[in-house]
Order: structure tokens, then C-alpha cells, then sequence
């Protein structure tokens, strides 16, 4: 079958959509294609429905089992949109393929029950490949978020950097409130990346001007992981299975995150983070520096495009 | 002459000694052959013990189970285990309308199925002369372990989650003993290789069905185990479903109809996670037909897909 017959739509919601790159791709290759993060429109029912007669390939980096009704509970939006399950319900694709958009935890709890409807699991690296390959069949492409465009290696103004993560807490407090709870770490000379989210710009100046080293929002984090020797992190975020698997010294601050009950599980293949319980028993100047290999490698844009146009 | 005489005497000797030896040799033999007898009589009457323990056993573990405590019906269990050992129950109008349902909904020809716990192979059988080209039949033995046959696979019903499930589209527990052990045991792990559709049969209690009630997840009647209807379907959801529906409910008083409850899964968090029910026939039947305090045989329906989330 041919597939320039066929539309690709690219799936996902807000921060957790990261196909985009993968989408521009396809659109350079003149591939009949259609982005849709939920969160950029009002009603993106009506965009699916639209496709319910076109064949389709689906693929998606969103939760499997996020729709608007569980959704809510997390985040209040008006924007009517259906969850990836009940997508392939109502396109039935030709192909369907998962792309996880987050490197600690690929899939969530009850995800691994659903994830053999979809075709392809599109893999970072082990061990998700050999672990999810019992349910789906699974491709290992490496981590969609790292382009493997080689960052240059500038000399930082810190050796460490902390990524902070579980930021709607620290948004609830306010700048001031969150600075005095993790500034006793900051200011042992650590730089800071705030997520990109609404109001970070705010956090970010109010850091700035407090002397603390901000880098914006913006910046490529695996970038600035591949520049720093000690990540430090918080909570169940992707940067901490990115951090290790670049083979860098990962901290993990527990004070004030959120885990749930899956901190067990998330970290089970991580055994060398160093997590601390309390802001105050971190101490940089006691943290050994540990070397291990890189294991993680960039989007395989090639090989992707050809599982994906495979029909 | 006195030479040749020992000459002589010599070989005599040494062949009387080789006649003894063998002689030896074959009764030796004997011995061992008497005694691999007897040592397979024993190991026979020995697995004999083993079967009958690990039946003892499991009501022993059962009574410490949570559900001993809450309901005290835990090691009722025992029932479901011999049930599910000797499969006695034959119950044409399940079976018929099992099978009237996949033929309708899961075209033979394009599905592949999983049976577990039938005593005969005749529902194997009817489905692979429907032209069903994928079956995989498991029954249940007395023994530890698995064992494979030509005609499927045998394992002892507490452990049947050790058997690993080859990737099947229609799940069925086609008899209430493994139906009921099934829903205690988390489907033996078997949701997250399903990819369509689970059938199962259970007892149920029938003013369970239209509460949304769960204060008590079982009731014994007559000494075996009878389930609190959302009892069933949380179990069902929580197998990775994500709707629940009834397709059949025996009983004069509501005259083999279905009922028309269908419930969702809705994800919240791993620990908080619970269904809605979407759909009710409460107003289909009067709350009258439902009081009476008996145990149902119900047929449900777990699908993978949130088919029902758009109706």
C-alpha cells in the first residue's frame, strides 16, 4: 500500500506531545500528516472525527489511558478531545505506534495492560525493549527528545545543575516561598532549569536576581546534561533516567515530591541514583563524581520514518 | 600331569567365577529393577499426596487472605479449586451463549482465543471446527507445575499465573470455579496479553448488581463463593479493561435477558483509580426483580477499548 495515501497524525497532550520533530520530518518528505495537541485546541474531537474515513496511522507520545475525564482531575481544561485509546476506537488506523514521552517511566501504572493496541512500541533503549516487547512488538529507536546533535562542551559556570521538576507545588507557594525551601542547595554553587511552563519566567527572574545561575526554560536539557557532572533532580521526571543513562551523577532530592506509590518501581532500574530524603542532608561538596558509560542514543530519525511508512 | 591338572583347575575356577559373577550381576540387576518399581509406586502414590496438599494448602492460605478477614469467606476458595480440578459444572446455556456472542462480535475466522479451565476439550473443539486457527486450551490438574499436552496445556489452578500467555485477542473462563478464581487472582496476570476481549462467568449476588456499593467483595452461600457485582467489574477493570457489560444473567425472574449495565475505567492513580458506571438498566427492570437476596450466574464482558465511551 502506498503511503503517501495515508494521513499520519501525530498525537498528544501539551508538554507530554514531543513528535513534533518527528512530525516535521514527515512533512519535509511531503507525507500527508496532521499534529494535534489536545491542549492547542478548543475541540480537537471534531479533527479526529474529521479522519474517521481516511486511513490512518496513529501515533501518539501521549498516556495511554489520559481523557478528558481523568484528565481533569490533574488539570482543568475546557478543551474537549478524546484519550489515544478512544482514538483507535474510532480511526481503527492501519498502523498505530507509541513513542513514550517520558524516559523514567515510559508507561504508568495499568499502561502495560494497553499497550499490546497499539502495533509498535517505538523504544528509547533497554530495558523498556525487552521489557515491553512481551506485550507489543518493539522497536528500539532511541530517545525522541535527543536530536544527537553533538552540544558543545563549553566550560559551565557550575559542575552542577538542578532540573525542577514537580513544579505546579512550587508554582502554589510562589517564587518567593519556593526559593527560601531549596535555595540552601542553590546556593552551593548549583544552576537551575525551570521547566517550560506557564509562569517559569517569573520563577526564573526572581531566582536571577537572587544571584542563583538560571538557565532558560528553553535550553535543551539533554544538552545541558551532557555540560554538568551532577544532575540533581526531584520527583518521578524524565530528566532522571536521562541524567543516567548520559552516565552522569544523579542526584534525587526527595523532600517535597511527589512519587505516589511508583517510586519503587520507576527507579528499579536505577540503581546508582542518590536520593536524598531532606534539602538539608545535600551537601555538593560530598558528592563523588561517578563514571559510567553513556548508554543512551538519539532518535534514529531514519529507521523511525521506515517502521512508521511501513504499511 | 600336575601342571595340565592346574591348568585345568585353573579355567574351571575362573569360569566358575564368571557364572558367579553374573549370576550376581543379574540378580543385582533384578533387585534394582524390583526396586525403580516400587520407587515409581511411590512417587506415584507420592504426587497423589502432593495434589491432595496443594488443595489443603490453598485453603489454609486462603484463610489468612484479606478477604478471609473481611467476609470471612476466603477459604471458601477450596470449593472453587476442586471445581476447578474435577470441572463437574456443565452448563450448556453459559456455553451456548458464550458462544453465540463471540460469533457475533469476534468473527472466528480472525481471532485467536484463549481458553482456561474447561473439563472437557469440547469447547476447543467447536471452535476450531468454527474455523478458529489460534486456541490456546489450558486446564487445570491437581499437580504442581505445568505440564504440556498435545491437546494444551494443564497447570494447577493457583498457578496458572506462571503460564505464559502467548499475545490471544478473546480470553475466556468459561466455567464460574475458574471464573470465580480468576477474579480473586487478578486474572492470573493474563490482561496485559489480551488484546481484545475477556469472557467470564461468576457467581453473582443479585442485589449487588445495581448498588454501587462494595462494602462486602463476597458472600457465601450453600459454602461456596458468591461475588458483590462491582467487586467483579474493579477486578475486571483493574486487568486492564476498560469497559465492563453483562452478557447474560441467568435467573426466571429477569427471563435470561441481558442487563445493560456497562461500567469505565477512569485512571486517576494508581492507588486511587475506579470505574463509572456509563450505563444502567436499572430502569428496565424493576428494583423488585433484584431484591431477593440469591446468587446469579452472570456472564461478563471486559474490552480492551472504551467502546461504549461515545454511546
Amino acid at each position: 500500500m502506498q503511503s503517501k495515501n495515508i494521513t499520519f497524525l501525530f498525537y498528544g497532550c501539551g508538554s507530554e506531545y514531543v513528535l513534533h520533530s518527528l512530525y516535521e520530518e514527515f512533512s519535509k518528505r511531503k507525507y500527508d500528516c496532521m499534529e494535534i495537541d489536545v491542549m492547542a485546541h478548543e475541540d480537537s474531537r471534531s479533527l479526529v472525527d474529521f479522519l474517521s474515513d481516511r486511513k490512518v496511522v496513529f501515533i501518539t507520545s501521549a498516556h495511554l489511558l489520559m481523557d478528558k475525564k481523568n484528565f481533569s482531575v490533574f488539570y482543568k481544561t475546557e478543551n474537549e478531545f478524546y484519550g489515544p485509546l478512544e482514538v483507535i476506537d474510532i480511526l481503527k488506523p492501519l498502523k498505530s505506534f507509541f513513542i513514550p514521552h517520558d524516559l523514567t517511566q515510559p508507561l504508568i501504572h495499568f499502561e502495560e495492560m494497553f499497550i499490546n493496541q497499539f502495533d509498535y512500541f517505538l523504544s528509547p533503549c533497554e530495558p523498556y525493549t525487552s521489557l515491553y516487547s512481551q506485550y507489543v512488538k518493539t522497536e528500539e529507536v532511541g530517545w525522541i527528545k535527543y536530536t544527537g546533535e553533538k552540544a558543545s562542551l563549553k566550560k559551565q559556570k557550575n559542575k552542577a545543575i538542578w532540573f525542577l521538576s514537580d513544579f505546579v507545588v512550587h508554582l502554589t507557594m510562589g517564587a518567593a516561598d519556593s526559593f527560601a525551601k531549596i535555595s540552601p542547595i542553590l546556593k552551593q554553587g548549583i544552576s537551575i532549569k525551570f521547566p517550560l511552563w506557564e509562569g517559569s519566567d517569573e520563577f526564573e527572574e526572581f531566582f536571577s536576581k537572587k544571584g542563583i545561575h538560571v538557565y532558560p526554560s528553553q535550553e535543551n536539557s539533554i544538552d545541558l546534561i551532557s555540560q554538568h557532572d551532577i544532575i540533581l533532580t526531584n520527583g518521578l521526571s524524565s530528566v532522571v533516567a536521562e541524567s543516567y543513562l548520559l552516565g552522569k551523577t544523579t542526584i534525587n532530592i526527595m523532600e517535597g515530591s511527589h512519587y505516589g506509590d511508583e517510586r519503587e518501581r520507576a527507579f528499579a532500574f536505577f540503581p546508582d541514583i542518590q536520593f536524598f530524603e531532606h534539602i538539608s542532608d545535600f551537601k555538593l561538596s560530598k558528592i563523588h563524581i561517578q563514571k559510567r558509560k553513556a548508554l543512551l542514543q538519539p532518535l534514529d530519525m531514519k529507521k523511525a520514518i521506515q517502521l512508521i511508512t511501513q504499511i | 600331569m600336575k601342571l595340565l591338572l592346574k591348568k585345568i583347575y585353573s579355567k574351571i575356577g575362573s569360569r566358575l567365577r564368571k557364572a558367579l559373577h553374573i549370576t550376581e550381576m543379574q540378580s543385582r540387576l533384578d533387585e534394582v529393577n524390583h526396586r525403580a518399581f516400587l520407587l515409581q509406586q511411590e512417587v506415584e502414590k507420592l504426587e497423589k499426596v502432593v495434589g491432595t496438599t496443594n488443595v489443603l494448602l490453598s485453603g489454609i492460605n486462603t484463610s489468612t487472605h484479606s478477604l478471609h478477614d473481611e467476609s470471612h469467606g476466603g477459604s471458601y476458595e477450596m470449593y472453587d479449586i476442586f471445581e476447578a480440578i474435577n470441572s463437574r459444572e456443565d452448563d450448556s446455556v453459559s456455553m451456548n451463549t458464550i458462544l453465540e456472542y463471540i460469533e457475533k462480535h469476534y468473527p472466528y475466522g480472525q481471532n485467536s482465543y484463549a481458553i482456561v479451565g474447561t473439563a472437557t476439550h469440547s469447547l476447543p473443539h467447536i471452535l476450531q471446527k468454527k474455523g478458529v486457527k489460534k486456541i490456546t486450551n489450558i486446564r487445570c490438574r491437581s499437580l504442581v507445575g505445568t505440564k504440556h499436552q498435545s491437546q494444551g496445556l494443564m497447570a494447577y489452578p493457583l498457578e496458572l499465573h506462571t503460564i505464559s500467555l502467548p499475545l490471544t485477542d478473546v480470553l475466556l473462563f468459561p466455567n464460574s470455579a475458574i471464573g470465580s478464581l480468576a477474579v480473586n487472582h487478578a486474572m492470573f496476570g493474563y490482561g496485559t496479553k489480551i488484546r481484545k476481549a475477556v469472557i467470564l462467568v461468576a457467581y453473582v449476588m443479585n442485589d449487588s448488581i445495581f448498588s454501587s456499593e462494595n462494602k462486602e467483595k463476597t458472600f457465601v452461600i450453600n459454602d461456596r463463593l458468591v461475588y458483590n457485582d462491582n467487586y467483579i467489574r474493579q477486578q475486571i477493570h483493574a486487568s486492564g479493561f476498560s469497559d465492563v457489560r453483562c452478557i447474560y444473567t441467568s435467573g426466571e425472574n429477569i427471563n435470561h435477558s441481558f442487563d445493560e449495565k456497562v461500567s469505565h475505567f477512569t485512571y486517576k492513580t494508581s492507588s486511587e483509580s475506579e470505574y463509572e458506571v456509563i450505563k444502567d438498566s436499572n430502569s428496565y427492570h424493576t428494583m423488585a426483580v433484584y431484591n431477593t437476596h440469591i446468587p446469579v450466574k452472570k456472564i461478563y464482558l471486559g474490552t480492551k477499548l472504551p467502546v461504549s465511551n461515545r454511546t
